[in-house]
């Protein structure tokens, strides 16, 4: 469908997305139905109606009823399947909920709260050329959805419409849909080695310390959410039976510095940013107490801290974009 | 998404693919059972992780030697037994590299074809009851392909559940299109298997011992539907083919497939024909005979008939075939010609002598050709015993059966009562058939079998034309009154191979019989026997004629099916309450202003919205804001979609709000409408 779809002209695209836009509003939280479900056959339901005509055609060359009632059984079938395919996916709610900011150049993670009173089964999601996630929504318990993204440069993605769909239970019939939940999703930008003495307008004596870059202590361990990466799994714990969690890392240390924008030598904005989110991670990580003057009037006092981190890195991510 | 296929879903795939050779297994050589068998086994061991996938050459073995064996066994026939054969051969091995989605749903495809093609070997209810619990099974390794592994939650045996619904649901959609579809007739025709098994039947010669043969056998042969009720046994004699030509040993007939005797009849034909209508359906035997009584029409197919009232099908019968005819009780019988008098005079030029000279004899004794035929009839009765063991008869056939052996089964009477006529200048022929039957006289239908098969006499008489004669009937009355049955019943050497006949002296067993009979009668009849023409007769009771209307009818019908699920789904939808009571009370304000003229846009908040139509003055507006915030609350601050409902008096509050303001609006419109007509 995808592929048909990028044969179209690009004014029929637009019509399509304007069509689309109209039809299924962008909305913070939404319940799939009959007005923006899709359904059709799927590849494998052509192959099927082939069978069907195989079917009827034997019987009519051998005048077998019984053969009849098979191939009108497996139509038949074909009907049924077009209602359980759309009842599958119809009645589900959902919500964006937030997603985790991560680097340009990560992978984004959006959650998703999903709930209905019905089972739904193998629901798969995704956005246009990434990686999709499958999930099955039992009755009445809401569940979290993890939908992945690649990023490629910092600021507010916007990643627009993603793809619902399913071919439960005979994978015959396709339901699916286009749904824009108002997702923006913040990407900070890439960090660049640099040298946080290079970087500020003013900084206290026992700056010079010694830089420990990462650590393999982690300090805490929080349960494993379907989607996460499985590269910073527990894997002992989970050997030992405890069931899956995933490793926090941090360090503690001290320091106090004032990150500015304007003392830095470097020509691109971009370059100077990156550089900024470097340091203001090794800061962060030696606990030092920091802030960070952009040009304008965003200036964020000195401060240490998860929140201090958050802040400076959104001033860099959101700076003139 | 990696398409990788789960374990559940392999398990339920295994199941429908052993079903599938099972309910063929029958049909298929042992080896073609074996290999599958050993396929099976080792994905079921690949599976437990006992064995690996087959390399490339192993499976490069596997596929040369039982391509080759089928080859052996069937060269380059090209019949529907071979394909499936080699459908199956292509899915067993497809099972030993089998771990793909695409691949196992392709598979189930064939599963489902293969099925098909067990209803064209057997057709039995029980048999096709298997099928169709294969078909389900079929089905739910369908929904297992599609399933997610199976967890604490979704347990393993949902699939199955799943299938039974979509088969409870598909049933009557089935049985609808099953009653309204029309068929057509068929595209082309292939042999449904390579190597006719040899039936036990009809052949189209007649020599002694041949009839005797069927004798044994109690398979079913037709059977005979009266519309009024089933006429005296001794009526009940089913022409299948007439034999004119006798060279010593063998009846046969000397011109069976000449075209200018035979005519078609071109299908429906005018019903108007005093007569009774009877309806035949009859097991496929292989070759075009119809099997009717003497005088008949046959009015609901086209046939060949030709003038000796002997009926022919188009095609050979490989499949059941249903038939109508009326039995002709009045024949107008316009012209008493006989065309090729010296056809049914001829006999071998030599040999038999004491025959033909017993023949003289009569004939210069007698004046007429009835007295004639009295007198051999009375030599049969006098000296002539029935037996289904006759001795062996010598090189003068005629001979050492009328004055030696003189015991013997009715194609001995009949053969040599032909020859008798013969000699004696009177024009005769053999016809062979079957005679009488197991009679329903309640149910008014008559059920016959290979062990009713009978051959008799007809001679030519100048003033009334062909006359039917039975020399057995003066032998052995019993055979003719009584059935065959009855007439051996106490023979010592007398058995039927595998018949419920047998136990047809217990009363209680012989009950059961008959309403397992009356049950397959009922199942060849309407599901089996389902027709064009009894479709046509349906329709037509419903006003449906053209087919047009018909068409309509079959589409609008399903459509009529599949909207009313749709209705149902949304239905369920509606009172499970997927939106929930708030935002369905909310989204009523909402349409009621836009009723008013106040649209919503879609990037518009419920504040925004709110704001906008105090902004405009609109009655209450107040009320209105204070309920969006509500909503507004609910829906985004308050964390959880469960949350049932919004804080402060929300649902009156909005009830007396959405009242008011569909008052304003018919107002509105009142005043509207007012102006117009003041205008």
């Amino acid at each position: 469908m995808s592929r048909l779809r990028a044969a179209l002209p690009d004014s029929w695209q637009q019509r399509y997305q304007l069509w689309l836009d109209r039809r299924i509003p962008p909305q913070k939280s939404l319940q799939l139905h009959q007005r923006n479900l899709f359904i059709f056959l799927s590849r494998q339901g052509l192959y099927f109606l082939l069978l069907v005509s195989l079917v009827w055609i034997g019987a009519t060359n051998f005048q077998n009823n019984l053969a009849f009632a098979l191939s009108f059984f497996l139509l038949a079938v074909l009907l049924v399947a077009i209602l359980q395919t759309f009842a599958n996916a119809s009645g589900l709610r959902l919500r964006f909920i937030d997603a985790e900011p991560v680097f340009a150049g990560d992978v984004v993670i959006a959650r998703f709260e999903l709930h209905s009173v019905a089972l739904h089964q193998q629901l798969e999601f995704s956005w246009p050329q990434q990686e999709s996630t499958m999930a099955t929504v039992l009755p009445s318990v809401s569940q979290i959805m993890l939908l992945h993204h690649k990023t490629n440069k910092r600021g507010l993605l916007r990643p627009g419409r993603f793809r619902m769909q399913t071919l439960y239970p005979l994978g015959i019939v396709r339901c699916w849909s286009w749904l824009d939940l108002d997702v923006e999703l913040l990407i900070y930008p890439k960090p660049e080695t640099a040298d946080f003495l290079l970087c500020c307008s003013g900084y206290g004596d026992e700056s010079r310390s010694e830089i420990v870059a990462g650590s393999d202590e982690y300090f805490s361990l929080k349960s494993y959410v379907e989607g996460e990466s499985l590269s910073r799994v527990a894997w002992k714990q989970y050997a030992a039976g405890r069931g899956l969690f995933v490793r926090e890392y941090a360090d503690l240390r001290g320091g106090e510095i004032m990150l500015d924008f304007s003392v830095m030598s470097d020509s691109s904005i971009e370059l100077r940013l990156s550089k900024l989110c470097y340091c203001a991670l090794q800061l962060h990580e030696q606990s030092r107490v920091y802030g960070l003057k952009l040009p304008g009037k965003t200036v964020i006092e000195a401060a240490t801290g998860d929140q201090q981190l958050r802040a400076v890195l959104t001033a860099l991510a959101l700076y003139q974009s | 998404m990696i398409a990788q296929l789960s374990r559940n879903a392999l398990l339920y795939l295994l199941a429908a693919f052993s079903a599938c050779v099972l309910l063929l297994a029958i049909f298929l050589p042992w080896w073609l059972l074996l290999f599958a068998g050993f396929c099976l086994l080792w994905r079921f061991l690949i599976f437990t992780g006992r064995l690996s996938f087959p390399s490339g050459w192993i499976k490069f073995v596997l596929v040369v030697l039982s391509g080759s064996s089928l080859f052996l066994q069937y060269g380059f026939s090209i019949s529907l037994d071979v394909f499936v054969m080699m459908l199956l051969l292509g899915f067993s091995l497809k099972l030993l590299e089998l771990y793909h989605r695409d691949a196992a749903q392709l598979l189930l495809y064939l599963a489902f074809f293969v099925l098909m093609t067990v209803f064209l070997f057997e057709q039995k209810p029980f048999y096709v009851l298997l099928v169709f619990m294969a078909v389900v099974l079929v089905l739910s390794a369908m929904v297992a392909v599609q399933s997610a592994e199976s967890t604490l939650q979704v347990q393993w045996l949902q699939p199955i559940r799943k299938a039974g619904f979509i088969f409870i649901l598909a049933l009557p959609v089935m049985l609808f299109m099953f009653v309204v579809m029309p068929r057509l007739p068929p595209l082309w025709t292939m042999p449904l298997q390579t190597k006719q098994q040899a039936k036990t039947g009809m052949s189209d010669s007649m020599s002694p011992g041949d009839i005797a043969s069927l004798a044994k056998s109690a398979d079913l042969v037709f059977r005979a539907t009266f519309s009024e009720g089933v006429p005296d046994r001794h009526e009940l004699y089913w022409y299948g083919l007439i034999l004119d030509h006798f060279d010593g040993v063998h009846w046969t007939a000397a011109c069976s497939d000449c075209r200018e005797q035979w005519s078609n009849t071109g299908g429906l034909s005018q019903r108007n024909t005093a007569g009774e209508l009877y309806q035949v359906i009859l097991e496929p035997h292989g070759n075009k005979w119809l099997y009717t009584l003497k005088p008949s029409q046959i009015s609901n197919v086209a046939v060949w008939v030709n003038h000796d009232n002997i009926f022919r099908y188009e095609r050979d019968l490989n499949q059941r075939q249903l038939y109508e005819a009326i039995y002709l009780k009045a024949v107008s019988s316009a012209r008493f010609v006989l065309q090729d008098e010296n056809k049914y005079l001829e006999l071998p030029d030599a040999g038999n002598v004491q025959s033909r000279a017993l023949a003289k004899q009569w004939k210069n004794e007698s004046s007429d050709v009835r007295s004639v035929i009295k007198k051999s009839l009375d030599f049969y009765h006098s000296s002539f015993s029935y037996t289904l063991q006759p001795p062996v008869l010598g090189e003068q056939r005629v001979d050492d059966f009328l004055f030696s052996t003189r015991s013997g089964f009715c194609e001995h009477f009949a053969s040599s009562f032909v020859f008798l006529m013969r000699a004696a200048g009177i024009p005769a022929r053999v016809v062979v058939g079957y005679m009488g039957g197991e009679i329903h006289e309640k149910d008014k239908f008559v059920v016959v079998r290979q062990y009713d098969a009978h051959a008799w006499a007809e001679v030519w008489l100048p003033d009334t034309g062909w006359v039917r004669v039975d020399p057995t009937a003066a032998v052995a009355p019993e055979r003719i009154d009584m059935g065959f049955l009855e007439a051996f019943s106490s023979d010592q050497n007398f058995s039927i191979d595998g018949s419920l006949a047998a136990f047809r002296n217990i009363p209680f067993l012989n009950a059961v019989r008959l309403q397992f009979d009356h049950f397959n009668y009922l199942w060849v009849r309407w599901v089996l026997g389902y027709e064009d023409s009894e479709q046509q007769q349906l329709l037509n009771k419903l006003g449906l004629l053209s087919p047009l209307r018909i068409a309509s009818w079959s589409g609008g019908g399903v459509a009529l099916i599949f909207l009313s699920l749709c209705l149902y789904l949304h239905w369920r939808e509606w009172w499970s309450s997927h939106e929930l009571p708030a935002t369905r009370r909310y989204r009523q304000l909402c349409h009621a202003y836009e009723r008013c003229g106040i649209e919503r846009l879609a990037a518009e908040t419920p504040l925004q919205y709110a704001e906008k139509i105090a902004a405009a003055n609109y009655p209450g507006a107040e009320i209105f804001l204070l309920l969006s915030q509500q909503y507004y609350v609910w829906l985004y601050i308050g964390n959880d979609l469960q949350a049932a409902e919004p804080a402060g008096g929300f649902y009156a509050e909005s009830r007396r709000l959405y009242w008011r303001l569909l008052f304003h609006a018919f107002r509105e419109n009142f005043r509207l409408v007012g102006g117009v007509g003041k205008n």
